[in-house]
């Protein structure tokens, strides 16, 4: 007869993910886990929505906790966790789309060429959202990753698998290719 | 004006990544040339358009699915969606393979009557259980009980062959992350059966049993006997905090005591069943960790 599992949840998501967290998810301590959970859900969440689009974000977040909780011993110290994790999520995000060959999905109203769209902040996020979807997924996630998540390059590069020294080179493309997205889409400054 | 240089660098310009001298002659040419300062601007926009990213509400039931999956061997049916979408993700072969999955939680076995032979079944069901209860404890305890028990001689896999050319699935060696402790050939009273010792990387202990086949089997049944399963589905069990699972493997069967969870059942069943076909190694040495190519997840 199993013992009835009971833990009481600290719900506040403020502080870092410390080693007597990692100790205890390690164990299987539920305790843990959830705290963990609530520590690092948000951010692995918003690049999941991000990048794969908000109907498969949270079956993707799921499955990045999964792995998180099943592999953890493989998590050596040597980086920050918060840089690991966002490794294994970035890592899940790009295998699915490389299983799934997301397309972009183009604003249904047509842009105006020769009128200056004022700037609304609901139509501008609309905006870049789409422009990131047809950029890209490698470029879209190092661009996710430094302008929303504020990683420095050498963290980037760690998320990444990359060199540091192409972290910049990458961003350029990133950056002159969202700007062409968002001109072919109507945006103009 | 030729910038493909301060162009190449802007970025890191941007993002305030460069060391202090780089900075300053960035800075200067930028003063001085409009297309850089034009695309500077350009990021500046974006960064702007970034910010409006709306930090979106994460589903408030996502946690429970997490933990869901996370208790899925505890729970008397699994829900269908949360575990095979999981396991649908990592391998989809798993899942055709898992689809027959039934989770029985229960604090006595059933199914393992005839996993030690007929007229002793519940003397066999006992000595399983009490194997599992003392492995829960301490699995060197149960090892050295079982084996004091049962007759028992220790196997050599590298060479090992067993009644009508039958070799056990650890023989074609283990995944990353896991090295065989020990391998025995143990006389229970429904027949010989390996028991296998196994260390994950953290040292906490796994046993795999599976039993030889008689002589008129053409592969070794399910070691759990008829009540258990009918060899062509998984089982799991959990007595206690200790989960174990039948699983088919190929033409094995194979019983998997102290495993975490399904899916590290899965992915060991899943590695066997790729290197199925590789057979002995040629030089006859002992099996060794071979990389498990499937696994997604970094060395952190």
């Amino acid at each position: 007869m199993t013992s009835k599992r009971v833990y009481q949840v600290d719900t506040a998501a403020t502080g870092e993910v410390n080693e007597a967290i990692l100790a205890g998810c390690r164990r299987g301590d539920r305790n843990s886990q959830r705290r963990l959970y609530e520590l690092c859900h948000q951010r692995v969440y918003r690049l999941m929505v991000h990048m794969v689009g908000v109907d498969e974000a949270a079956d993707l977040t799921q499955q990045v906790f999964l792995q998180v909780f099943r592999k953890l011993d493989r998590f050596s110290g040597q980086s920050k966790f918060e840089t690991w994790l966002y490794r294994v999520a970035a890592n899940e995000a790009l295998q699915h789309q490389r299983k799934h060959r997301r397309r972009s999905v183009p604003l249904p109203t047509e842009p105006k060429v020769d009128e200056r769209r004022k700037e609304v902040p609901g139509e501008n996020r609309e905006l870049l959202d789409a422009a990131l979807q047809a950029v890209d997924p490698q470029l879209r996630s190092i661009f996710l990753l430094r302008e929303v998540e504020e990683l420095s390059y050498r963290d980037i590069a760690q998320v990444m698998g990359i060199p540091e020294g192409t972290v910049g080179s990458r961003l350029n493309r990133a950056r002159r290719e969202l700007r062409q997205q968002l001109r072919d889409l109507g945006w103009e400054h | 004006m030729e910038c493909a240089k301060e162009q190449e660098m802007l970025s890191a310009y941007y993002d305030g990544e460069l060391s202090s001298a780089e900075r300053a002659a960035v800075a200067e040419h930028i003063t001085n040339c409009p297309r850089c300062a034009a695309e500077l601007a350009a990021f500046s926009d974006l960064s702007e358009m970034a910010d409006a990213l709306a930090d979106p509400p994460v589903p408030s039931d996502l946690w429970s699915r997490i933990e869901r999956d996370l208790d899925a061997p505890a729970r008397a049916v699994p829900g269908p969606r949360g575990l095979m979408r999981a396991l649908w993700l990592n391998n989809p072969r798993w899942v055709a393979m898992a689809a027959s999955v039934i989770v029985v939680f229960t604090a006595a076995f059933l199914g393992y009557q005839s996993w030690f032979g007929g007229s002793s079944a519940q003397v066999a069901d006992q000595a399983f259980q009490q194997y599992v209860e003392r492995f829960q404890r301490d699995p060197e305890a149960a090892g050295r009980w079982l084996l004091a028990d049962y007759r028992a001689r220790p196997l050599d896999l590298a060479s090992a062959e067993l009644r009508g050319g039958f070799r056990p699935v650890v023989a074609g060696g283990l995944p990353t992350g896991y090295t065989l402790e020990s391998a025995h050939l143990v006389e229970m009273p429904g027949g010989p059966c390996v028991h296998a010792v196994c260390r994950r990387s953290d040292g906490s202990a796994l046993a795999v049993f599976e039993r030889v086949p008689k002589a008129d089997e053409k592969a070794g049944g399910c070691v759990c006997g008829d009540d258990c399963c009918d060899g062509s589905q998984c089982q799991m069990h959990q007595i206690n905090e200790t989960l174990t699972v039948c699983q088919p493997c190929g033409n094995h069967f194979v019983t998997l005591v102290g495993a975490r969870n399904v899916q590290e059942a899965g992915r060991l069943v899943a590695w066997w069943q790729r290197t199925a076909g590789a057979g002995a190694p040629a030089d006859g040495k002992a099996p060794h960790a071979i990389p498990d190519t499937g696994s997604r997840v970094p060395a952190g």
